[in-house]
């Protein structure tokens, strides 16, 4: 069979880092071609070189055996290549029509933008996704997760033969990715080539033909998926033999120290009878809008409850705004780091250092020395790879940034930790990092709540756990009694006998 | 090196040694220049641009902006004037007077912002055109002036801070650099002004984080409506007269210079030094396009393609970076 796509010894460097070195992939028409490795490996630059977004030191890319020059974007939509990246490339304030047919619109008689068209076409398309989204919806209005599918469907629309999918699962639930998976193995029965980029190795089983291993930019192996174990593909990734995703732990499980007794929100939240020990590490299991996050949120006083009733060590306590709940111990780690975790435009001292400024006040002034001084001993103690504390965060990988806002808490020494999605979008190496650090606190009997969609983490980490579903706890499991379909049952609402 | 460009202090740097260079350059080319009486004049009239810009810089890093400053400017210079002239407060007490009312302003503006939750643009931009209405109401559209046959005291007073000289100095350029050192320890010396920046870098995380958002972007207001009140009143005393169109477009000349001195419109980012070497950039280059007859028209051409230049090359600089 005749090979859609050859990139052949392919390196880029940029100032410092050999990004990529001497690179060899292929993709067939019909195949899920899975890439994978640790944030840094060089996916994502690859990809861009893909796309025209890089130009590579050397190495050359033939798409149908021709040798091709991928000048930019558009020279690579031209040659049938398009990406669907992490980060979403749409504008909120207009349609979805608009949004999948930007920059290529149609006109009709009279010069004007033709809307039928427009309509027709994108409801074809979404038609052909299974999508019940009307073409004419403003795009701010839809779900993270109806976004990623718009992404995917604008991606599409281009009859593109190559795809690239970077991570495209991370907001999606169970029942979108089963779509999604659909919608690729059509795709590949239409003759199209696709690379598929994913940390959650559960979904790359359901999908991937071939699956190719990168490492700081070297290329490790490229092999039939079939072919290659779990424990092979981790080794490969990591450089080093990981005997266990999970660290051991032993814990040493005290008194109750949070109790969620109530938190109701009409129509939304309806949560109570949630204990966390001293010790103890608490799941939050369920799907994406099952209330987990909502609850969090609720208890940190980020957003109003109608009615909210919290007891810390026994004592009931009133929180309405974060600064409350810090004060009362307690350290909400956000499922969205860029978002509204850290402040990315400023230097990792000013964001280890954020929720206690006033402890670095000497003689009435700020004093910079004993704030480096406290920045130093967490870069030190866990490790986060900066150049300097004056770097700003937004240069740090994502494993480092996650432990900047884990030192925001740790400097504030709260009793409870609420980690929202903790390893969401990080590498296996830092996984494993933030999750020896967990149990780190667990030791010293500080009580942690874990919300997570990532079922083998929470099954790998938790003593307990709650499961969510539409806004309520439907099922509480302890250690021994975890297991994925126990989870799950309860996560979609099915009774579990 | 890319990181050393990245840094705030980088950006400083090269914001001084422009201002360097120009002044040089000056030096060089323009008759009269480099005399004393020209440069404390200059200083002289930087004075009330720099005050301005130092309060521009507070809000433009906690990421509001203030349309108003201009009109608290007048307004508090009315207060103050009034008061002198009608109501024979003491001298001190109609300072302070303008300056309370500055704080009202910047209290007013902060809580349509933090509270109503308007877009800073929108909110002082309306609160603009309403200072600006009190401001003519109360002086019933008419200069307020202060006689010395009047208020001998008074006018004395006003002299002094307004024109007056120590050793050859004037004494609003010792207001302006004093009172830039003290912003300047506020900024980066006090929990405030770290939270100043936190929460213009990011108000979300800033606010998960403990910060009290709302409290800390109204005191930015505060800050820059007492510091635009402060520069009403050095209108008023170089003037010895309340006008009421006094600070009309000061606003903008606040924003102007704060962002050729590097302060970011985005938030989180600039300083005081910064606020005053791109105050006295504009005001150097006005006065040596003054000394050498170019008419005003061109000024103005000039300055707006400085800020121009300025905002460029910052974005050109990050770009560099972070490829």
């Amino acid at each position: 069979m005749e090979k859609l796509l050859e990139m052949e010894h392919i390196s880029k460097n940029f100032p410092g880092v050999k990004a990529l070195d001497d690179i060899n992939i292929d993709l067939y028409p019909g195949e899920v071609h899975a890439l994978v490795g640790e944030n840094g490996a060089g996916k994502s630059t690859l990809m861009k070189i893909l796309n025209g977004v890089y130009q590579p030191d050397c190495g050359r890319i033939l798409v149908g055996g021709k040798e091709v020059h991928i000048s930019d974007t558009h020279a690579a939509h031209k040659l049938g290549i398009n990406i669907v990246f992490q980060e979403f490339n749409l504008c909120n304030a207009i349609s979805v029509s608009n949004n999948i047919f930007i920059g290529r619109h149609k006109h009709n008689k009279w010069g004007m933008v033709d809307d039928k068209w427009l309509y027709s076409e994108t409801k074809k398309l979404m038609d052909y996704m299974r999508l019940d989204i009307d073409p004419n919806t403003i795009l701010g209005e839809l779900s993270v997760a109806e976004k990623q599918l718009v992404e995917i469907a604008k991606a599409i629309s281009t009859n593109a033969k190559i795809l690239v999918f970077d991570e495209p699962t991370s907001a999606l639930t169970e029942k979108e990715i089963e779509r999604l998976f659909e919608i690729i193995k059509t795709l590949c029965s239409e003759g199209c080539g696709i690379f598929y980029i994913s940390h959650r190795m559960e979904e790359l089983d359901s999908i991937a033909d071939r699956i190719t291993v990168l490492r700081d930019g070297q290329h490790i192996d490229t092999r039939n998926y079939k072919d290659m174990s779990r424990d092979d593909m981790i080794r490969m990734m990591v450089g080093r033999e990981l005997n266990n995703q999970y660290p051991d732990f032993k814990r040493n499980i005290g008194a109750v120290i949070l109790e969620i007794d109530r938190v109701f929100v009409p129509e939304q939240l309806d949560i109570s009878g949630i204990q966390v020990r001293e010790g103890e590490i608490v799941g939050f299991a369920g799907l994406c809008g099952a209330g987990r996050t909502e609850t969090a949120r609720a208890v940190f006083g980020a957003d109003r409850a109608k009615e909210i009733q919290v007891k810390i060590l026994g004592k009931p306590v009133k929180i309405s705004t974060p600064k409350d709940a810090i004060e009362h111990g307690i350290g909400y780690l956000t499922d969205d780091r860029k978002q509204n975790g850290l402040a990315l435009r400023l230097d990792v001292e000013k964001n280890i250092n954020m929720t206690c400024y006033p402890m670095f006040l000497k003689n009435g002034l700020y004093s910079q020395r004993l704030a480096d001084e406290n920045a130093r001993k967490y870069i030190d103690s866990i490790n986060i790879k900066t150049p300097s504390i004056r770097q700003t965060v937004q240069n740090l990988s994502g494993g480092n940034q996650q432990k900047v806002v884990l030192s925001k808490w740790l400097s504030r020494e709260t009793q409870i930790l609420i980690f929202d999605e903790p390893t969401r979008g990080i590498d296996v190496g830092a996984k494993y990092e933030i999750y020896k650090l967990m149990n780190e606190l667990s030791k010293k009997r500080k009580g942690i709540i874990m919300i997570s969609s990532d079922l083998p983490e929470i099954i790998g980490m938790c003593d307990r756990v709650y499961v969510f579903c539409r806004g309520r706890v439907t099922g509480i499991l302890s250690q021994s009694e975890l297991s994925q379909e126990r989870i799950l049952r309860y996560a979609a609402g099915i009774d579990v006998r | 090196m890319n990181k050393i460009k990245n840094s705030p202090f980088f950006k400083l740097l090269s914001r001084l040694s422009v201002l360097i260079i120009l002044f040089v350059v000056l030096a060089l080319t323009t008759h009269n220049f480099i005399k004393l009486s020209n440069l404390t004049t200059i200083l002289l009239q930087v004075a009330i641009y720099a005050v301005i810009a130092y309060g521009v810089t507070f809000v433009l890093i906690v990421g509001a902006t203030d349309l108003s400053a201009g009109s608290v400017v007048g307004l508090a210079g009315i207060v103050s004037a009034l008061l002198l002239r009608d109501y024979a407060v003491s001298p001190v007490m109609a300072i302070i007077a303008g300056l309370i009312t500055g704080a009202v302003c910047g209290f007013l503006n902060g809580v349509c912002i933090t509270y109503l939750k308007i877009i800073p643009f929108v909110a002082t931009l309306g609160t603009s055109w309403i200072f600006r209405g009190v401001c003519q109401l109360i002086g019933d559209g008419q200069p307020v002036t202060i006689r010395s046959s009047e208020n001998p005291t008074a006018a004395e007073f006003l002299k002094v801070l307004g024109s007056g000289r120590i050793g050859g100095f004037p004494v609003a350029a010792i207001v302006f650099i004093i009172l830039g050192l003290a912003l300047s320890v506020i900024l980066s010396k006090t929990v405030l002004g770290r939270n100043i920046y936190a929460t213009g870098s990011n108000q979300e995380s800033a606010r998960l984080s403990g910060i009290n958002v709302r409290r800390t972007t109204i005191y930015a207001f505060i800050v820059c409506d007492v510091l635009a009140a402060l520069g009403g009143v050095l209108i008023t005393a170089r003037l010895s007269s309340g006008q009421v169109s006094a600070g009309t477009g000061y606003e903008l000349e606040g924003i102007a210079a704060a962002v050729i001195g590097g302060v970011s419109l985005m938030g989180g980012e600039g300083s005081i030094a910064g606020a005053l070497i791109g105050a006295l950039i504009m005001g150097m280059l006005r006065n040596g396009l003054n000394l050498n007859g170019i008419n005003s028209y061109w000024q103005q051409i000039v300055i707006g393609a400085v800020l121009i230049f300025a905002v460029a090359f910052d974005l050109f600089q990050r770009r560099k970076v972070g490829t």
